[in-house]
């Protein structure tokens, strides 16, 4: 940014109590913590600096200052820009001056108390090391001409520059803008009096800078919005050819000059230029043509034009969340009570996006994009609302969504709970990591109809299993779902569904959740539903303890004998570049982007297919590209504005095998062992078929071979910042983004791990330096070398993960913790080992038997009971309950 | 004379700034040098020393640590490494003061004194005349 010639320096005027209505509200009632948020969208929209100022009448100053100052100084997307402390009282400047750490500007000092006072500020503005805005006011006023602006200003200039050596680019001159068209004559060549001054200072004081405040311009016409934004654009223009080097302006809100209407804007510079006694009668004359809606009914669509009602439902079918309030506002005035519109025209909307949800016609994105326009049009009703009526009476059923303790994937959750509440459910959702008794309490204090819990882990499922069993326990007889990645139909039913008597239900997603929980609410069909799948579950555990029966030829040792075969004489195992850790930190996003793999981004929001065919897939095609488009538009936005700061570690050590065990090395003399992994092996019957029964153990060189072998492992991160913004879209009820940009934090670590890979392959072990493979291959896992993950179906066990953390020593070196069940907090986290050999490969652990359990809760240590709850989804057995 | 640590990976001092916002924050002091010292080690110095090299208008100096304590407590750079390092540098004119920081000792001091006898110094910038302003971040107008 500082490299490139920067022409203009956008200075934000929000932060300002003078000038915003909104700041100056929050900093009146103590909320600082919003007003933080005032800066920070200003940064967001464009300010390169932000001015900050306290002056009101009933504010301490002074106070306020510091205690802003200091806020912000804490928020690096805010304090990374050079602050203006604003103020007209040089004791609130002084105050600021001692907050800030990096180089300020203080606006303003001026010569009005005589040049005594002027360089002695100046002087203590230099100690403190800022720039400081000169403003154009002596001893006998304020300058509105040209000869007086200058004049003021050259003898500041000479003072400074010859008195007290100020560095003359640090000194900032304000030619004061004023208002002009404000019917009296003498304000009419304020315009051009502040341009040829800019011209003057530019070319007869060297290095000097020239600023202003714009708003000022435009003051009589406040309340047209329009017709303000025009003139400050026109007036910008206009300055910076004249020389000005920055202004204070509002950064989100600057027309493009180009497309200001021509006649406004001729009626504009006509005024600006004093070009005749009648130019201002004419642009108050235009000006009238331009009030607030003149805008908006230019782009107007023909449902527009529609009634209340219609637009209403055209939105919520759309998706279309810009006109929201401004309707519902309309309803509110046209219906009697606030619970009308919901129920009325809201709901009658809403059931059009369940139906064509429900019959396909629609397609998950677009009903969240649905959801959340119900969601903005309610949040404007609720203050309106009496106090007993804001949940709203008539929903179908009362639902709890919570994602189970330890576990904190929640785009699953969020999808089913945004879809339910489209079809007229009211969703109390408890959130991630939710303990089992909270599920409980609030399921009783609540009344609720249903409860689902979701997860992602494995470890979840057992969780899920003590859930089942406490609300069982407590007497909370409702049905319960079940759902989320590693949730199945077979579990539930064998598992989770003994534990409940009262209905227990898998189902696979969002569109199913509907049709499950609609039959579940109902009173004639609830019972009936119930018992049939029970009795689906029943059929389905009996045939799976058939088929199951291991028999004895595939016992641990049979299975260790027919291990995957390598000739370890033949294979000289590559030496990686560096042994121990490297940590990558603040990694380029946008180099990370190639590397998105996006079917399974479609695959979250249920859109099947390959990409990037499904853009133009039939059926889902259009929902699959504006879903596309959205997150593009949101990658450009966190690539632009380094909203996110992926890092990663990777570590290689010294590795041989015994038998199913990673023997991992301190250093290569090979004498002490720094860590273990422990593996399990395949231990299906292979008694009909040439195949290996795999472990990952067999990808490295046995340490009876004598070959010096290596491991890898890795663990990256696409940052906290995904789940601050995630929360922050759902704290503006918007679903939509918050969903969006959680699946998109998801893809971007699964896009590191895949670029950590290859510069891994490619680099820093360096096994596959000439590869050179297209991202499809990349997709297709075409490279030599595989980067199994704990969790995963090459190594199951996720308490790995606890291994892998030592080694890489995340503590000290990511913000990436591990909860109690073993998921990565925060989620958009991806872990796992590599292995070099070339014919590795990627393979299943499968069903395990007891002997194989047994033995590896031998070697590593722990009790049977406590292995088999870790491993509970791989075990071919049922295991007796601990006591 | 001023000096700065680089205190971790992330390139920036312990409050957050840059090289050149924390440069840009002082300047007005007008410095006989910057420089920097400590904390990870002349290998990872190094990159810093280039980039303050490139905006200095003051001399500089360095002063490495001796890498951080290992996991005995002891210092991994010896005084060759170490001189080694301080040697490119010098090649380079980086550098118009130098000396060790955190786990140095004479030894290290001795030789590096060796190693830059007859090296030629830094040539210091000539002021430039931008408007330099920063938070934790410059920005040069």
């Amino acid at each position: 940014m500082n490299k490139q010639i920067i022409k203009f320096i956008n200075i934000g005027e929000r932060t300002n109590v003078t000038g915003s209505a909104k700041f100056k509200k929050l900093i009146m009632e103590d909320n600082f913590e919003e007003a933080v948020s005032v800066a920070k969208d200003q940064i967001e929209n464009g300010a390169q600096i932000i001015d900050i100022n306290m002056d009101e009448g009933l504010l301490d100053s002074e106070l306020s200052m510091e205690r802003f100052l200091n806020l912000i100084a804490v928020e690096p997307e805010i304090a990374k820009v050079p602050f203006m402390i604003d103020s007209s009282k040089w004791s609130v400047i002084e105050k600021g001056l001692k907050c800030v750490q990096g180089k300020a500007i203080v606006n303003s000092i001026s010569l009005k108390e005589g040049e005594k006072t002027f360089l002695e500020q100046a002087s203590l503005i230099r100690d403190y090391g800022a720039a400081a805005v000169v403003m154009a006011f002596d001893e006998s006023g304020q300058a509105d001409t040209v000869d007086r602006k200058f004049e003021i200003c050259s003898r500041a200039y000479e003072v400074l520059t010859k008195k007290i050596k100020f560095p003359p680019q640090d000194i900032i001159f304000d030619p004061n803008i004023f208002a002009v068209a404000t019917g009296i004559k003498e304000h009419n060549n304020y315009a051009l009096d502040f341009f040829e001054a800019t011209k003057l200072i530019k070319e007869k004081l060297p290095l000097a800078k020239v600023s202003g405040g714009v708003s000022n311009v435009s003051f009589s016409f406040r309340g047209n919005n329009q017709v303000r934004e025009a003139m400050h654009s026109c007036f910008l223009y206009h300055a910076i050819s004249a020389g000005m080097d920055m202004a204070i302006v509002n950064a989100g809100q600057i027309t493009i000059y180009e497309q200001i209407p021509k006649d406004l804007r001729k009626a504009i510079e006509d005024v600006f230029f004093n070009k005749d006694d009648g130019a201002t009668d004419r642009l108050i004359d235009i000006s009238t043509k331009f009030s607030k809606n003149v805008e908006k009914q230019k782009v107007t669509k023909e449902w527009r034009e529609q009634t209340v009602e219609e637009r209403v439902k055209y939105s919520l079918i759309n998706g279309i969340n810009e006109y929201i309030e401004k309707d519902t506002e309309e309803l509110r005035n046209k219906l009697n009570k606030p619970l009308e519109i919901i129920e009325g025209p809201l709901m009658d909307g809403m059931n059009i996006v369940g139906d064509l949800f429900g019959a396909g016609k629609m397609f998950l994105p677009q009903v969240v994009k649905s959801a959340r326009v119900m969601k903005q049009s309610v949040a404007y009703l609720l203050p309106f609302m009496e106090n007993d009526k804001v949940g709203s009476s008539n929903s179908k059923g009362k639902i709890l969504l919570a994602t189970v303790k330890g576990d904190v994937h929640d785009i699953g959750k969020n999808i089913v709970g945004v879809v339910l509440q489209c079809n007229n459910f009211e969703v109390i959702d408890l959130g991630v990591m939710v303990p089992c008794q909270t599920i409980i309490d609030t399921a009783i204090k609540e009344n609720v109809d249903l409860i689902g819990l979701s997860g992602l882990i494995t470890p979840s499922l057992d969780e899920m299993c003590f859930v089942a069993s406490e609300l069982s326990r407590n007497k909370v007889n409702k049905p319960l779902l079940i759902g989320g990645a590693t949730t199945s139909k077979i579990h539930t039913a064998i598992k989770i569904s003994p534990l409940y008597e009262n209905g227990v239900c898998h189902v696979t997603d969002a569109s199913k959740a509907v049709g499950v929980a609609t039959n579940l609410i109902s009173k004639s069909k609830c019972l009936p539903f119930i018992e049939s799948i029970k009795k689906e579950y029943q059929e389905l555990k009996n045939s799976y303890y058939k088929k199951e029966k291991i028999g004895k030829e595939n016992n641990l040792d049979v299975c260790r004998k027919n291990k995957f075969k390598f000739d370890w004489n033949e294979y000289t195992p590559q030496k990686p570049k560096f042994m121990g850790l490297k940590v990558f930190k603040e990694i380029p996003i946008k180099k990370i982007c190639d590397f998105i793999d996006w079917k399974p981004f479609f695959q979250s929001w249920e859109l099947y297919g390959n990409f990037p065919q499904i853009l133009s897939d039939e059926k889902v095609g259009k929902a699959a590209k504006d879903l596309y488009h959205d997150a593009l538009n949101m990658l450009e936005d966190i690539v632009k504005k380094k909203l996110v700061k992926p890092s990663a570690v990777v570590g290689f050590w010294p590795a041989n095998s015994e038998l199913d065990d990673i023997i991992l090395y301190e250093n290569d003399s090979r004498k002490r062992i720094l860590n273990k992994f422990y593996n399990l092996r395949q231990q299906v019957s292979r008694k009909n078929s040439d195949r290996a029964n795999y472990c990952l153990s067999d990808f490295i060189a046995p340490s009876t071979s004598k070959v010096k072998d290596y491991i890898g492992g890795f663990l990256v991160t696409a940052g906290s910042e995904i789940e601050n913004m995630s929360f922050e879209f759902e704290r503006k009820k918007d679903d939509y983004n918050s969903i969006l940009v959680k699946s998109l934090g998801d893809r971007i670590a699964e896009a590191l791990a895949e670029m950590m890979h290859k510069k891994v392959r490619t680099d820093l072990w360096g096994y596959s330096k000439d590869e050179n493979l297209t991202n499809e291959q990349l997709i297709r896992e075409d490279y030599a070398g595989i980067r199994p993950a704990p969790g995963y179906p090459a190594c199951p066990d996720h308490t790995q993960k606890e291994t892998l953390f030592k080694l890489l020593d995340i503590n000290n070196n990511l913000k990436v913790k591990l909860t109690e069940s073993y998921a990565m907090s925060p989620s958009s986290s991806v872990s796992g080992l590599y292995f070099s050999n070339p014919k590795a490969s990627y393979f299943g652990v499968g069903k395990i038997n007891k002997d194989q359990v047994i033995d590896y809760a031998e070697r590593r240590g722990i009790s049977l009971e406590e292995a088999e709850k870790w491993l509970a989804p791989n075990l071919s057995y049922s295991p007796k309950k601990a006591a | 004379m001023l000096s700065a640590t680089i205190t971790d990976l992330s390139g920036r001092t312990l409050s957050g700034q840059t090289l050149e916002g924390f440069y840009n924050s002082i300047i007005h002091s007008d410095p006989l040098s910057i420089g920097l010292n400590c904390a990870l080690g002349p290998k990872e110095l190094e990159s810093h020393l280039i980039e303050l090299n490139r905006i200095s208008e003051y001399f500089v100096s360095i002063h490495p640590n001796a890498g951080l304590p290992n996991a005995f407590g002891e210092y991994d750079e010896t005084p060759q490494s170490m001189s080694n390092f301080i040697k490119n540098w010098a090649d380079n004119n980086y550098i118009n003061i130098v000396g060790g920081c955190c786990g140095t000792t004479p030894a290290h001091i001795t030789l590096i004194k060796e190693t830059v006898k007859n090296k030629k110094p830094r040539n210091v910038l000539q002021k430039n005349d931008k408007l330099r302003l920063s938070g934790l971040e410059a920005f040069n107008y």
